[in-house]
């Protein structure tokens, strides 16, 4: 990279280890100061609930003049997270705004998981069975919970 | 009106906030002037003026012709003097001031201004009220107002910068210096909103509820100066003349340099008969209003120096006559109490001529008159030394250091620049933020109108904050921006400096270029380069099996000039110069840079230098000539972009690109983007002259064997 790291990632670096957002750790990867190792607990009263979900966030060269690349590590039966881990949430892509920060986004992905949205699916399958048999679909997410999110 | 003082003095300064909706714009639309009125005709010097007064005998009309020239030339004193004589002599009226007074307010703004003494203002304040910041709103020049004050003086231009206004019912509060001027002056933001319910109360008449009001608010703002004016004005109206000068003073002490506050006290003093010192107040206030017509205070001061003027004469009394002194003490004396009754009409003009051949044409000095005006001049000293040492305090306690730091860059903020929404960001983090989208990076408002006037005006309130409290900060935040400014200025000056590269098209030494730049990146660079000031960039043509997929070699493009779409996108020209070489190739911030070393030609052995000169000349020669044969529309096309062929240089083997007209051929040749690139990468002159000649003999020969083909056809 031509310049150093730009002082905003530092500074926000700096805040989220100093004051984590409940529930979420990110830690900066030793080797690479844009990638951050990503830790989300299942919020309670959600199908996760118990689960201890890893994402990789990445920080583009262009951020934050473009958003962070987030993806789910830990399989999850989410009707807005595909089977790469892929997440359809609106201010990863055109609602992104340089005022928002890796904070902003940790939060709204933990929301996604206490609110999930079947209208705008990204697993189209996870969506059809959250719309048409909810009560199934809760009982398959927290199995997958069980099974992959709660091995350590 | 809804209160009329003591029935002498018409309210020019009604109260703060309160009438504009009975009297709107009146002040505005006056002429500064009085129309004028005729005259005895211009007569130009004391001696003449004198001359004439000893030859015909006093006239009431040339007195004051003499005293309106004395105060044009400055001569306040003396005209003063020309006046109390003429009103010893004679019973005048308030409306033959006009023009006198006139004169003495034009002469001594005008000597005050030219001593230096204008433009007080404190910056943490509105520059209509000049009392905190209420609904803070910044305009487009980057000053910021009290969002009633906008509304009720419905300014066209900014009083500090005169910025032409439009549409301001879009800008929102600034919230960033809300947020500052609640937190560092709560008890003046409070006192703000009971000044407003006072205001109220005294526009719906209930004067004694509002005065108790009003002290409410002198608990949490005992420095406003409006809530004094007012309370100082409504008092007055409720007959305690006294109370009202105490508060009038005060605000006086509290803004030295406000017009209205002298208003008021000479109001008041008017009222306690102290006709002299009402006089000076009125006068000061004279100087110091900038923005309200000056015709009303003229009026006033015309009527405060008739007061002054008749009470002095009436108390000299004539003696020619046997008349004993006549002493007025009486608010408004009897307008003949001054000369003999049978005297005040101008019909009985033998008597008057009579009456007055005792008494001498010329005026004497009087003593009193002069204190009057030195005690003027000593109180706007005093002024002056007052209001230079006013600021707005700050309670550094109060002061949260992270309320500056920019949303964007999350550094303390430069230059920083409000969004009408009311958001501020470091200009050049809106900036880039801008490249992006048209909208607010924190509401998501459309800001196109602020990018389309492309306003760079610094917010200055938030400016000065932070330079008042924290300039340690400030100076490490201009340094870090300098830094980073002085490493974009150093592009290219060694390897480890390296330039952006812009990749589009193969640019050609000394051709123009221009560029279309809408990319977000590419409007970055450019700004960068037009505002680190190297107002240049390299430009490399793009190679699908070249490293990043760009050629290798370039040419560095000379910025001409920009002209910018109300969307952001520019049209940028260009002018091809040096060439470069790429060692290493790089990103920043999304935009290719690279470490370059620049070409020029080799330097030609002396022995060569006859073999180069032959080949030139022909290959000059030759291509003079093709470009002679080409088809006229062609032709026309070909000067219409890149004019004529520039004329061949004296020591031509000396440049570092060589000859002009030889980059000018290659830009028009029908050649392939790669041949050009060969060419434009080679250094040996001898070398680009024999690939051009064999390039122009096999064009010359298409270009002959064509027509037949054509014809065969």
């Amino acid at each position: 990279m031509a310049a150093g790291l730009p002082r905003r990632i530092i500074k926000e670096t700096q805040r989220l280890m100093a004051e984590p957002v409940p529930g979420i750790s990110a830690v900066p990867d030793e080797t690479n100061a844009r990638y951050f190792h990503v830790v989300v607990a299942g919020p309670e009263g959600s199908p996760f609930e118990g689960g201890v979900f890893k994402l990789e966030l990445f920080l583009p060269e262009e951020y934050p003049m473009s958003a962070p690349k987030v993806r789910f590590m830990t399989k999850i039966y989410h009707p807005n997270i595909d089977k790469l881990g892929r997440i359809c949430l609106d201010i990863l892509k055109d609602k992104w705004s340089p005022a928002l920060q890796i904070r902003t986004v940790l939060l709204s992905i933990q929301a996604l998981l206490s609110a999930p949205n079947p209208d705008d699916p990204l697993a189209n399958d996870v969506a059809e069975l959250w719309k048409v048999n909810e009560s199934e679909a809760i009982r398959i997410a927290r199995e997958w919970t069980r099974t992959y999110a709660m091995g350590n | 009106m809804t209160v009329v003082v003591g029935g002498t003095v018409s309210p020019l300064y009604p109260c703060h906030e309160t009438t504009c909706l009975q009297e709107p714009h009146s002040k505005m639309n006056l002429p500064s002037e009085p129309p004028e009125r005729p005259t005895l005709g211009r007569i130009f010097s004391r001696e003449t003026y004198e001359r004439t007064l000893k030859e015909k005998g006093p006239n009431p009309d040339v007195y004051v012709c003499y005293a309106s020239y004395l105060a044009e030339v400055g001569q306040v004193m003396d005209s003063l003097e020309v006046l109390a004589h003429t009103y010893k002599l004679y019973t005048m009226t308030t409306d033959k001031l006009d023009q006198v007074v006139s004169k003495i307010v034009e002469y001594v703004r005008q000597d005050w201004r030219e001593n230096g003494h204008c433009g007080y203002r404190n910056v943490l304040s509105c520059p209509c009220c000049w009392g905190v910041l209420n609904d803070p709103i910044t305009l487009p020049c980057g000053h910021t107002y009290c969002r009633r004050c906008l509304l009720k003086e419905a300014l066209t231009t900014c009083r500090v910068c005169q910025y032409k206004l439009a549409n301001l019912s879009n800008i929102k509060v600034n919230v960033l210096v809300c947020e500052v001027v609640g937190r560092w002056w709560g008890g003046e933001v409070k006192g703000v909103t009971l000044r407003t319910q006072g205001n109220n109360l005294v526009n719906n008449h209930n004067l004694q509820a509002a005065v108790e009001v009003y002290n409410h608010a002198a608990v949490c703002a005992p420095q406003d100066h409006l809530l004094l004016s007012n309370r100082s004005h409504v008092l007055h109206t409720l007959g305690c003349a006294e109370e009202a000068l105490r508060d009038a003073e005060a605000a006086v002490r509290c803004r030295p340099e406000w017009a209205k506050g002298y208003f008021r006290k000479a109001v008041a003093l008017t009222s306690l008969g102290r006709f002299e010192d009402a006089f000076i107040s009125f006068l000061q206030c004279a100087v110091l209003e900038e923005f309200n017509s000056l015709q009303s205070i003229k009026d006033e001061i015309a009527k405060a120096l008739h007061r002054l003027l008749k009470r002095l004469t009436s108390s000299w009394g004539f003696s020619m006559d046997g008349r004993s002194s006549h002493h007025c003490h009486s608010y408004f004396p009897s307008p003949t109490c001054s000369v003999p009754p049978e005297s005040d009409s101008e019909d009985s003009e033998d008597g008057r001529q009579q009456y007055l051949s005792g008494t001498s044409a010329l005026p004497e000095k009087v003593p009193h008159l002069r204190k009057v005006l030195e005690k003027f001049k000593h109180e706007m000293e005093k002024n002056k030394k007052a209001s230079t040492g006013y600021v707005r305090c700050i309670d550094l306690d109060k002061l949260d250091k992270n309320d500056f730091e920019c949303t964007l860059c999350f550094r303390y903020l430069y230059e920083p620049v409000t969004t009408p929404c009311g958001h501020s960001f470091c200009r050049t983090c809106l900036d880039r933020c801008l490249d992006h989208s048209t909208n607010c990076p924190l509401c998501k408002t459309s800001i196109r109108v602020y990018l389309a006037e492309r306003r760079s005006a610094v917010t200055e309130f938030i400016e000065v904050a932070m330079k008042t409290v924290m300039p340690n900060e400030c100076v490490e935040r201009k340094r870090q921006h300098e830094e980073e400014m002085d490493e974009l200025a150093a592009a290219g000056k060694d390897p480890h400096h390296e330039i952006p590269i812009f990749i589009a098209t193969l640019a050609i030494p000394t051709i123009s270029c221009p560029l279309h730049v809408f990319e977000p990146r590419y409007r970055l660079m450019i700004r960068r380069c037009m505002e680190s000031g190297t107002r240049e960039f390299g430009m490399c043509m793009p190679l699908e099996n070249g490293e990043n997929g760009y050629a290798d070699f370039g040419t560095m493009l000379e910025i001409r000039d920009i002209e910018y779409t109300q969307d952001g996108r520019s049209i940028v020209n260009t002018v091809g110069s040096r060439r470069f070489k790429i060692v290493s190739k790089n990103v920043k911030d999304g935009y290719n840079t690279a470490s370059v070393e620049f070409l020029q030609d080799d330097t030609i052995p002396s022995d060569s230098l006859v073999e180069i000169h032959r080949l030139h000349d022909t290959v000059h020669q030759l291509a003079s000539h093709w470009f002679d044969s080409i088809e006229s529309t062609t032709k026309r096309r070909i000067l219409s972009h890149y004019s004529l062929m520039p004329s061949v240089e004296g020591e031509y083997w000396t440049i570092p690109n060589g000859p002009a007209w030889m980059w000018w051929i290659v830009a028009i040749l029908p050649l392939d983007s790669r041949i050009q690139l060969s060419i434009l990468r080679e250094t040996s002159l001898l070398r680009r002259l024999e690939v051009i000649h064999k390039i122009l003999r096999c064009v010359i020969i298409q270009q002959c064997d064509r027509p037949a083909v054509t014809a065969s056809q």
